[in-house]
C-alpha cells in the first residue's frame, strides 16, 4: 500500500554515525530518508522492461548492501549518501538484468487507458507513456547512465565509476539516450 | 515562448528543464508503508547469520562459507537473495511485530558479539562494491602454483624462497581483484578502502591470525574470484600462520 511521502527531518551526520555503528533506529531513519530516491531509480530501471515486481526486493537488497559497506562511506563532499545509495541501486538493477535478461519489453506501469478528461491530464499521461517507451528502448547500460545523469545529477566521472566504463562512453550513451527521449516527447507534443 | 519539447527534437544536448521535469514526474515513486521496518529486520537477520558463519569459520569448519549476497553460482544467487528478501517482508499484525522484536533482539546479541571481536576483523569485509570487473581477471602467474605443486610448505627452514613466492602470488590475486580502490598507487584509490588495506603496503606481519583468516574468508566470498585464486590465497595464509607458529 502506498502512502503520500512524509519525509522525516533531515538526517544529520550524527544519525549517519550511529547507523555506521549499527544503531537500528538510525538505519531505519536512513531508509525513511532515502527510500523514495532508491525506489524511484529502481523503478525507472526495471519497470520499462516489465520488472516492476522486483523493485521492492531490490530496494531492500540495495539498503542491505549499503549497510554492509556503510562503515566505509565518507561524507566528505565527494558524494552524498543519497547519491551513493542510488549508485548501489543502479548496480543492483544492472546485475539483476544481466542475471535474468528480459525476454520482452512491456509497459506494465503506464498502460491503463485514460478516459476523456482534462487535456492536461491526457497529455501528461501520453508524455509518461512516451518516456516509458523511450526508456524501455534503451539497453540496461544506457538506461543506467541516462537516469544517473538526468534524474540524480551525477557527473560523467561518477557515472563512469559506477558503470565501470570510460567517460567517453558515458557521453556517447547519454547523447543517444537524450535524443531518443527528446524525439519521443516531441512526437507526443505534436501528435 | 520557447517550446521545451520542440526546440530541437533530434538534438542530443542536455535536457531542458521541461524535459527533465517530465522525466522526474514519470520516475517519481511514493514511499512504501512498512518498507523501512522490513529493511531493518532483514539487516538484523543478516547480521545474525553472518555472526554465526564467522563463529563456524573460527572453528575451521567452513573456510569458505556460503556468501550471503554474491554467491558464485546462478542457483546460489537466487537462493541467497531470495533468502535475504524473505527475511524482511513487511510485517503485518501481531505476528509481524513479534517477529520484528525477535529480530531486534537477535541484532542486539549480534552487536554484543561483534564488539568482542577485533574491530579490524569486521572492517576487513572486502569491498565487493569496489571489485571493478564483473568478469574474473585471469592471472598469468604460475609461481604460486609451482610452489604448491613442489609441495613447498610452511617449513621454517625454507620459508624464505617459497614463502616469498606465495606472498607475491597472494598479492597478485589481491591486486587483480581489489584495485584500484585498495591500491595506494592507483589513480582510482579510495581512502576508505586504503584504511582497510593497501595492496602496495601489505600488513601481513601486523595482522592477527584471526584477521588473516577473515581476510581469506572475505576474499573467497568475492564473486569474481576463481577457485585457483582462492586456493593461492589460502595457501599463503596457511604458510604465514605456520611460519608464525614455528617462529614461536
Amino acid at each position: 500500500m502506498r502512502m503520500p511521502s512524509t519525509q522525516p527531518a533531515e538526517v544529520t551526520d550524527l544519525v549517519l554515525l550511529r547507523a555506521q555503528q549499527g544503531d537500528a533506529a538510525a538505519c531505519r531513519a536512513l531508509v525513511l530518508r532515502h527510500q523514495r530516491r532508491v525506489l524511484g531509480q529502481l523503478r525507472a530501471m526495471l519497470a520499462p522492461v516489465g520488472r516492476a515486481g522486483m523493485v521492492e526486493d531490490l530496494a531492500q537488497e540495495t539498503f542491505l548492501r549499503a549497510f554492509r559497506a556503510l562503515h566505509r562511506f565518507r561524507g566528505d563532499g565527494r558524494a552524498s549518501l543519497g547519491t551513493w545509495l542510488v549508485t548501489i541501486a543502479t548496480r543492483v538493477a544492472l546485475n539483476e538484468l544481466r542475471r535474468r535478461p528480459p525476454w520482452t519489453e512491456c509497459l506494465d506501469t503506464v498502460t491503463e487507458s485514460v478516459g476523456g478528461g482534462e487535456a492536461a491530464v491526457v497529455e501528461r499521461h501520453a508524455s509518461a507513456q512516451a518516456i516509458e517507451r523511450a526508456v524501455a528502448d534503451l539497453s540496461a547500460a544506457y538506461r543506467g547512465a541516462f537516469l544517473l545523469r538526468e534524474l540524480h545529477g551525477l557527473d560523467y566521472g561518477e557515472i563512469a565509476d559506477v558503470l565501470e566504463i570510460d567517460v567517453g562512453t558515458v557521453k556517447s550513451r547519454l547523447s543517444r539516450a537524450r535524443a531518443k527521449l527528446r524525439h519521443a516527447l516531441a512526437e507526443v507534443h505534436h501528435g | 515562448m520557447d517550446d521545451p519539447f520542440v526546440a530541437d527534437p533530434l538534438a542530443d544536448g542536455p535536457l531542458t528543464h521541461g524535459e527533465r521535469a517530465a522525466l522526474a514526474a514519470w520516475a517519481e515513486q511514493d514511499a512504501l508503508t512498512g518498507f523501512a521496518d522490513s529493511v531493518v529486520a532483514a539487516w538484523a537477520m543478516s547480521q545474525a547469520t553472518e555472526a554465526k558463519l564467522e563463529v563456524e569459520a573460527f572453528d575451521g569448519a567452513t573456510p569458505f562459507a556460503e556468501p550471503l549476497t554474491e554467491p558464485m553460482t546462478e542457483q546460489g544467487a537466487d537462493a541467497s537473495v531470495a533468502g535475504i528478501r524473505r527475511l524482511g517482508h513487511r510485517p503485518s499484525g501481531i505476528g509481524g511485530v513479534v517477529g520484528l522484536v525477535a529480530a531486534f533482539a537477535a541484532a542486539a546479541a549480534v552487536m554484543l558479539m561483534v564488539r568482542v571481536l577485533p574491530r579490524d576483523v569486521g572492517s576487513l569485509a572486502v569491498a565487493r562494491d569496489c571489485a571493478r570487473s564483473a568478469a574474473p581477471r585471469a592471472l598469468e602467474s604460475e609461481s604460486g602454483l609451482a610452489a604448491m605443486e613442489r609441495g613447498d610448505g610452511s617449513n621454517s627452514d625454507s620459508v624464505g624462497a617459497p614463502y616469498s613466492v606465495l606472498e607475491a602470488d597472494a598479492m597478485a590475486v589481491l591486486t587483480a581483484h581489489c584495485s584500484p580502490c585498495h591500491d595506494g598507487a592507483a589513480e582510482g584509490a579510495q581512502s576508505g578502502a586504503l584504511d582497510v588495506f593497501d595492496v602496495r603496503q601489505p600488513k601481513w606481519r601486523t595482522m592477527s591470525g584471526e584477521q588473516l583468516r577473515q581476510t581469506n574468508l572475505r576474499f573467497g566470498e568475492l564473486g569474481t574470484v576463481t577457485d585457483d585464486e582462492r586456493r593461492r590465497m589460502t595457501t599463503f595464509v596457511e604458510a604465514e600462520l605456520s611460519r608464525r607458529a614455528h617462529a614461536g
